[in-house]
């Protein structure tokens, strides 16, 4: 990738929380996201894959500047940013909570425009030209969130995140909330807006098909560091990282031929962060401190040091 | 195998301000001792309230309005019958169901959660749910489901808030202890591939009545309502990256159900009768029941 459109460098966002009793408080450091280098391209999709608790939201907020990373550099076209930029949007998950009730459509899609002092006949050309494009006709505007489904919902929330022109959106589990039948128009929405308005994505989700679906890389993260990361077809299809391998075996697709899949749980040493599950980690594995990426054709990364006689395997 | 829960005709409906709406219509499946049943539905589609009206726990509102329910040949909707569903605490089902004294409860309790896979059982008696990860909640819960030895287990979308690991491993467990005890099992679920690999059979539920009924391996593979086969065409597939067929619009909720077959607005194929009756579940060949008009649309 020549110019990234974003791109962290070692990002990490640490919180600390207190255990114990009134007379021995311990402090406890959580790494939420740990040391996370990323690039994304123009117009390229990349899938965050990963468990509850794996980081992967932290990540899509810091990245934003929503929240502010404990280190680490983001770069958006090169230029290195620490504040909140418009050009950079989120969709959230829940489409329910993510609009003002009080607040008719029409309101809702001016506000963001208001508070960056664009003018109104701007606002409106924009406004209807985004209208046309999500698949909603414009009475919608006059009405008031509650009366529309879910799908309606995250589909004016889309809207209402591109009414700033941005270049780069996160789309942090967008639709995980909706329905089966809801799920497809919402992802082939978000692809044909992604070829219209020349969208770059950060794509996250717990749900590997929805996640190969959209993306172009995906990047798979397990406790705030990613694991392995690829083109959607090698890492769905040759997984390389045994934390890989148990999400794509867990699917129920492949529940016949993982019944001796064993639940291992052991107590966590050296630096790999999936050691305490690992169906093949050794003594080697518990050594090793400074864990970094492989690489393989096609610029598919992992973080394993038994890559080699894992494949094999 | 011996028929262990029928239910015939059923219709639940609800009672409002100022109308009584139909919630379910015309539900009707057969449940064979040791079967492993499916039903799968969007949000709304009547799937929940369907098997809460089986235990007799529907809502204050709701009622069954016709159709009967027998469970091994009694009707469950005169005799309440103690079935079980995942909702209470392990021993407490013991006590109050089983007339067993506390410290007894207790040791079988031990051996409940051990059955369901939490390791220090003995421990985890005095732990509180906070003290658990999701995981283990649901197999705590699962432990006082099956601590009865029920006949029939009732789980309504008992994964759907774990993450796919843990789905896997809660999913096995549900199966081997159905098999174990030959219990029967109703598993309520979105999720189809889940519901592919898990169960024998399966009905397909869409506003409120069953669209689409038989062995899982022919509902799946050569679906013939319209709303399965795009049900099925529109998730994502892990083999293939062709774009997905979207259903336009979407369900509709009780009040604003169309007249004639309810999926009919969303329905590329549907004709005038559609719009106009509602067709009947059809066995058409057997086993395999369908709700539809438009059955010669089969062979394509």
């Amino acid at each position: 990738m020549i110019d990234p459109l974003i791109e962290t460098v070692d990002l990490k966002k640490y919180y600390s929380v207190s255990s114990g009793n009134f007379f021995d408080r311990k402090k406890k450091i959580i790494k939420a996201v740990d040391g996370i280098s990323i690039k994304i391209g123009k117009k390229e999709t990349l899938g965050i894959l990963g468990e509850s608790g794996c980081g992967k939201t932290t990540l899509g907020r810091l990245i934003l500047n929503i929240i502010k990373p404990t280190s680490g550099k983001i770069f958006y076209n090169g230029k290195k940013i620490n504040k909140i930029n418009p050009e950079m949007q989120i969709i959230f998950q829940d489409p329910y909570s993510s609009l003002d009730p009080s607040m008719t459509i029409e309101e809702s899609l001016h506000e963001p425009m208001i508070v960056n002092g664009i003018d109104r006949i701007e606002r409106e050309k924009r406004i209807s030209n985004l209208i046309d494009n999500i698949g909603l006709s414009k009475k919608i505007l006059s009405r008031y969130p509650h009366q529309f489904s879910g799908g309606q919902r995250q589909r004016i929330v889309i809207a209402r995140a591109l009414t700033l022109n941005p270049s780069f959106v996160v789309a942090d589990e967008p639709v995980s909330a909706l329905d089966v039948s809801i799920q497809a128009q919402i992802l082939n929405l978000l692809k044909d807006l992604r070829e219209l308005y020349s969208l770059s994505y950060l794509f996250i989700s717990h749900d590997l098909s929805v996640v190969k679906y959209i993306s172009n890389r995906i990047a798979v993260m397990y406790k705030g560091q990613i694991v392995e990361e690829g083109n959607s077809d090698n890492v769905c299809e040759r997984p390389i990282h045994p934390y890989t391998k148990l999400l794509i075996s867990s699917l129920p697709e492949y529940y016949s031929q993982n019944e001796d899949l064993k639940e291992i749980e052991r107590e966590q040493k050296g630096s790999c962060v999936f050691y305490h599950r690992c169906p093949f980690a050794d003594q080697q594995c518990a050594d090793e401190e400074h864990l970094d990426f492989k690489l393989f054709d096609n610029n598919h990364k992992v973080k394993c040091v038994k890559t080699n006689s894992v494949n094999t395997k | 195998m011996s028929t262990l829960l029928e239910v015939n005709n059923l219709c639940i409906s609800a009672k409002t301000d100022d109308k009584i709406l139909n919630i379910v219509s015309d539900v009707s499946f057969l449940l064979k001792k040791g079967e492993l049943f499916a039903i799968v539905g969007e949000s709304g589609s009547g799937k929940s309230i369907t098997v809460l009206s089986l235990m007799g726990l529907l809502p204050k509102n709701f009622y069954i309005s016709s159709g009967s329910v027998d469970f091994n040949d009694e009707d469950l909707i005169n005799i309440p019958v103690p079935l079980l569903t995942i909702g209470f605490q392990v021993s407490e089902n013991l006590i109050t169901h089983g007339k067993m004294k506390k410290k007894d409860a207790l040791e079988e309790s031990v051996k409940l959660l051990e059955q369901v896979g939490i390791s220090n059982s003995r421990e985890r008696l005095s732990s509180y749910p906070h003290q658990l990860s999701g995981g283990m909640r649901q197999r705590v819960m699962i432990a006082s489901a099956i601590s009865m030895k029920p006949e029939l287990l009732i789980a309504d979308e008992p994964t759907t808030a774990l993450d796919v690991t843990v789905q896997a491993s809660i999913m096995r467990l549900i199966k081997k202890l159905c098999q174990e005890n030959n219990s029967s099992l109703i598993l309520i679920s979105h999720n189809l591939s889940l519901v592919k690999n898990t169960c024998s059979s399966v009905a397909v539920m869409y506003s409120g009545s069953i669209q689409e009924l038989g062995l899982c391996e022919t509902v799946f593979t050569k679906p013939i309502h319209p709303y399965t086969k795009m049900l099925i065409s529109c998730l994502p597939k892990m083999n293939s990256s062709e774009k997905l067929i979207s259903i336009a619009g979407t369900p509709p909720t009780p009040i604003e159900r169309p007249k004639g077959c309810s999926f009919n607005p969303r329905c590329p194929k549907a004709t005038d009768i559609c719009r106009k009756e509602i067709p009947t579940l059809k066995e058409i060949e057997k086993g395999h029941f369908v709700r539809c008009f438009n059955l010669e649309a089969k062979n394509d």
